[in-house]
């Protein structure tokens, strides 16, 4: 070998050296004959290449290719380098040129030692303070011009009193962060010594063992993060550094930019040099440059959650393991998407069995054998991988903290909690998180249940409260709009209420004492609560709010209005509709008192009134101040036409509490006309949809209201999507039809649909609901005393709040449970109660349950 | 024709680093890189100035104007303007790969295939290409540095043959051999 071989030493020094050496071998073999074989004639030639592969063919296979391609060169690399044509010029060198920075710059309080890097998104640079007031040094990241740049500063800022807050060992902490003059953005974080993971435990050549420990390290920087809605985007072993002493810090936290704008992510090419030789060059690692850690949710363009870290931490894991992530080391973006999205990637076990003449090496890596490395990886780290790598986010772990305890677990030999899916399970665990389910949860499920889907837009509310809040106060944009990465989540409720929940200590700091302006964020955060469905807690905060503002305006005045009509709201939702009446009386006083246009305002808070009267049973009342709502509104020449829809839709929801089909049918009609013409949503048309439905099932016109629910149904899987759990209303009504037509097997298809739907953690009166159809479908597919159970827990909750339909109906499964079990005296005793609460139910709300068996 | 001059202090600020290159200090690439980047978009925007001339710019020229421009005619050694052709050739690189990333950053699919004639290409080709072609030489400077550097300066750069046998201090027959193995490479490569 000639001129190839004086730098293979240096070679060997590098970690990932050992990794890549056959293949490197290799290489120099093939790129050695070349090189001679380019200064014979092609017969010489011929003979050369035969006599130097010495019967190697997939090496002569390789070397002649090669051959071949220096012979007919294309035009690729034949003309200039520059751009031609319409367009590039080059004008875009000053990108570059001025986002250069020098030492002794200034960037802020930093000044810039060295330049240590490069990377798509920016440059690294050392730096250090240039008030020496810090005499640490700092990796500040200057964000260079590129596409949705914008965006990413925006989310920096928003995030960054977040970021900042990060102090943990495992996380390299952001120590400053700004925009320069010229809008370029930059960050400065903690500055780590140290080697990413991968290479770090293949040089030191780590057991199994210790590689999950040290991830369990990470697991406990993410749940950390993850603990102050910090979630990472773009966890890969390059962004994971152990420093000498084995401590591994993450970095680069919140900072990465979607799959889709992300030049960084090299979301063009890596061309395949699986050109030459099989799998000779895809084995290096450097070339696998391509998003291979990235989720499938990332893929599609949808919300980061804490569930990708989970995968991505996953794959990180997987690549510890194996020596490759999960899909290999894919070639191509496309490759890696399509993998990513339509294949589960092999078990680690797998990887290493198919990993052919590399498994020797990897597993030496791990200071095994491949055969003793697949016995080990077999089994439990293989479903902990697998769960970690659920293409659904929603089957994932649910937290960082749980896989950490499964890989805890499997260092201690003890079982891991990855079995298969249970959907009881899960169900069960619903309940039990919801057994508190406040009183507004109740009152959502009395309706979804018993009589219609209740159009609660609850998750749209968070979104339009966080948007409400952005405007009102910039204090609330830094908190309020963040938690979006776990909106699409199995996480959502939970991580927004922890948001709100310091949003609320802090407003509580920052304006303990003061009047007008806190009463801003009190409502902001008043609205938030609501989107949770945290209605106790939205009333208490539009309370407060109304108080503060009473206390300063007049009670006329828009901002006492404004803040009593939130009050109203979030009573009405929390199902308080006694103590609503009065503010009602209250706010269309005040109205009654004002100059200018209002009758649009008062009519919509009339029939905003009626609601509540409806729900406190006094329908006569209701239904002539929805009437008297509706004159005045249609008289409005042709505005509020969703206020009118509104108005309509409660006529209907009345008349089918009276069990008054006819009514409630063409009052539904009425409202979708209106929804129709007012250009709502088509989500909330369909929602609408669904009411009418479920009037003509009361109608006995099964048919009609099946076929009617199933395009609802089909739209919402359409424009909403099959996770959402509007589109989870539709799949559970449509499973009770199924149950009650006999089919129940569609009956369970359909549950399971919602189940997924609603999601790991469901709002109350969903996760109440859903207990309702388990026992339902549990009953009709046989297991009596599982549908005991989950009926008997919706009784349970259903006792505290006082009699509604709801309990009846769970009572009515509870004896109908009773009985297919045979047993006989439980089964009166339900019905027994069953009878008694539905005279209750009737006596105080007017309403009319189903009947008791 | 406008005369191009450029400031003493970035001329005198480039020739002290060739200088300090010349004995020997490593620091002196990284700090010419951004120097020559800017110096080569003076020398760029100016000729964008007068494109009605109707010229193509080409990394050769782009990189010899410069040369000429930039560094004191009277202090500069032989050795000077090959480190110097070193360092354009780098940055060449990083311009092209970087503008080829902002025009490719929005778009997210790939063709199936690479178009082959750079000449001919639409600018997404193009830039789909280039980068390809970037990624494709960050694996190539894995296993066999110098394959890399020699497209850099033959294919980035613009430079001769000659001019690259004495940037890489190898002979020109060896250029001419790695200049023919890595564009065989790299076409493989990239048609993949």
């Amino acid at each position: 070998m000639t001129d190839a071989a004086p730098d293979r030493d240096e070679r060997a020094t590098s970690a990932s050296g050992a990794v890549a050496s056959a293949a490197v071998e290799q290489w120099r073999r093939a790129a050695a004959i070349v090189d001679a074989a380019l200064e014979l004639d092609a017969d010489a030639r011929d003979a050369h290449v035969h006599t130097a592969c010495a019967g190697d063919a997939a090496l002569e296979r390789d070397v002649r290719r090669w051959l071949a391609a220096t012979d007919h060169p294309s035009a690729l690399l034949s003309g200039p380098a520059v751009p031609q044509g319409a367009g590039p010029s080059f004008s875009s060198i000053r990108g570059l040129a001025t986002s250069t920075l020098n030492p002794d710059d200034r960037v802020g309080a930093w000044r810039i030692v060295r330049l240590i890097g490069r990377g798509g998104m920016g440059d690294v640079y050392e730096a250090e303070r240039a008030d020496g007031a810090f005499d640490r040094r700092v990796a500040l990241k200057v964000v260079r011009d590129l596409p949705g740049r914008d965006r990413l500063v925006r989310r920096f800022q928003r995030e960054r009193i977040l970021l900042a807050g990060l102090d943990h060992a495992g996380i390299a902490r952001l120590l400053d962060g700004g925009v320069l003059a010229d809008g370029t953005p930059f960050y400065a974080m903690e500055l780590v010594d140290g080697e990413p993971i991968d290479r770090w435990c293949d040089a030191r050549r780590l057991t199994l063992a210790a590689r999950v420990t040290l991830v369990r390290q990470l697991c406990a920087a993410l749940a950390y993060a993850h603990a102050r809605l910090v979630i990472h985007r773009d966890l890969k072993p390059s962004n994971v550094l152990v420093t000498a002493d084995g401590v591994a810090k993450i970095v680069d936290f919140g900072l990465a930019t979607p799959i889709g704008d992300a030049p960084d992510a090299r979301l063009v090419s890596t061309p395949l040099p699986r050109a030459l030789a099989g799998d000779l060059l895809s084995l290096l690692p450097t070339l696998a440059l391509t998003p291979a850690y990235a989720s499938p949710e990332q893929f599609r363009g949808e919300a980061t959650t804490a569930a990708t870290d989970i995968y991505s931490l996953t794959a990180v894991l997987h690549a510890l393991l194996t020596g490759a992530p999960p899909h290999g080391r894919v070639a191509t973006y496309r490759d890696a998407e399509d993998a990513a999205l339509h294949r589960d990637a092999p078990l680690p076990s797998a990887a290493i069995t198919t990993a052919g003449a590399r498994a020797p090496t990897i597993a030496a890596e791990r200071g095994t054998t491949p055969r003793a490395l697949v016995s080990q990886l077999e089994g439990d780290l293989d479903a902990v991988v697998r769960r970690g790598l659920a293409r659904d986010p929603a089957q994932r772990y649910s937290s960082i903290e749980a896989l950490d305890r499964d890989l805890a677990a499997w260092l201690d030999g003890r079982a891991v909690s990855v079995r298969p899916d249970g959907v009881w399970q899960r169900m069960r665990r619903f309940a039990r998180r919801h057994r508190t389910a406040s009183a507004a949860a109740v009152v959502g499920l009395a309706m979804l249940v018993t009589t219609t889907v209740v159009a609660v837009y609850q998750a749209q509310r968070a979104a339009t409260a966080a948007r409400d809040a952005a405007e009102t106060n910039d204090f609330l944009l830094a908190l309020l709009e963040l938690p979006y990465p776990f909106d699409s989540g199995s996480t959502s409720q939970r991580s927004l209420r922890t948001l709100l929940d310091s949003a609320r200590t802090r407003a509580e700091r920052q304006f303990a004492g003061s009047d007008g302006r806190g009463s801003d964020v009190l409502l902001a955060l008043a609205k938030g609560y609501d989107g949770i469905g945290d209605s106790k807690e939205a009333v208490a905060l539009a309370r407060r709010a109304l108080t503060s503002r009473a206390a300063v305006h007049a009670p006329t005045s828009d901002a006492v209005i404004g803040a009593r009509a939130l009050l109203t709201e979030t009573l009405l939702r929390a199902g308080r509709s006694a103590e609503v009446l009065p503010q009602f009386d209250t706010l269309l006083t005040a109205l009654a008192a004002r100059k200018g246009p209002r009758a649009v305002m008062v009519a919509t808070y009339r029939q905003s009134r009626a609601r509540a009267l409806h729900s406190l049973g006094r329908r006569a009342e209701a239904t002539r101040e929805l009437r008297e709502a509706i004159a005045i509104l249609e008289d409005s020449s042709g505005r509020a036409l969703g206020s009118q829809a509104h108005a309509w839709q409660t006529l209907g929801h009345i008349a089918r509490a009276r069990r008054d089909y006819v009514a409630a049918e063409s009052a539904y009609r009425r409202s979708l006309t209106l929804r129709v013409a007012a250009g709502s949503s088509v989500a909330e048309v369909a929602n609408n949809q669904g009411d009418l439905a479920l009037a003509l099932l009361g109608l006995g016109r099964t048919e009609v209201a099946e076929s009617l629910l199933k395009q609802s149904y089909a739209t919402k899987l359409r424009v909403l999507g099959p996770e959402n759990p509007e589109t989870g209303d539709d799949a559970l009504s449509l499973s009770h039809m199924a149950v009650q037509q006999g089919r129940a097997a569609d009956g369970l298809r359909l549950f399971d649909a919602a189940r997924r739907a609603y999601g790991a953690t469901p709002r109350p009166d969903r996760a109440l609901a859903m207990l309702l159809g388990e026992a339902e479908v549990r009953l009709a597919t046989g297991d009596a005393a599982g549908a005991s159970r989950a009926a008997d827990s919706v009784r349970r909750v259903l006792v505290r709040s006082g009699p509604s339909s709801a309990t009846v109906d769970a009572l009515v499964l509870l004896a109908r449970a009773a009985t297919a079990r045979g047993a006989i005296r439980e089964a009166e005793r339900w019905r027994a109660e069953c009878k008694r609460v539905r005279i209750d139910v009737m006596a105080t709300t007017e309403s009319v349950p189903g009947e008791c068996p | 024709m406008t005369q191009i001059e450029f400031d003493a202090e970035t001329t005198g600020e480039i020739t002290r680093w060739l200088v300090a290159w010349r004995s020997g200090d490593g620091e002196a690439m990284e700090r010419l890189m951004p120097l020559v980047a800017q110096a080569l978009h003076t020398v760029a925007s100016r000729h964008l100035r007068r494109e009605s001339d109707g010229h193509t710019l080409t990394p050769t020229a782009l990189v010899n104007e410069a040369w000429l421009r930039l560094v004191d005619q009277r202090q500069a050694t032989f050795t000077d303007r090959v480190h110097f052709l070193a360092v354009a050739s780098r940055v060449m690189r990083r311009v092209l790969v970087d503008y080829a990333r902002r025009t490719r950053a929005d778009k997210r699919m790939m063709p199936a295939t690479f178009p082959i004639d750079l000449a001919t290409a639409t600018s997404d080709e193009w830039a789909i290409t280039m980068l390809a072609i970037d990624d494709a030489m960050t694996g190539l400077a894995q296993v066999e540095e110098r394959l890399a550097r020699v497209v850099e300066c033959r294919f980035f750069g613009g430079l001769t043959e000659e001019e690259t046998a004495r940037v890489l201090d190898i002979s020109v027959r060896t250029v001419h051999r790695d200049w023919l193995r890595a564009r065989a490479w790299l076409e493989l490569a990239l048609r993949d």
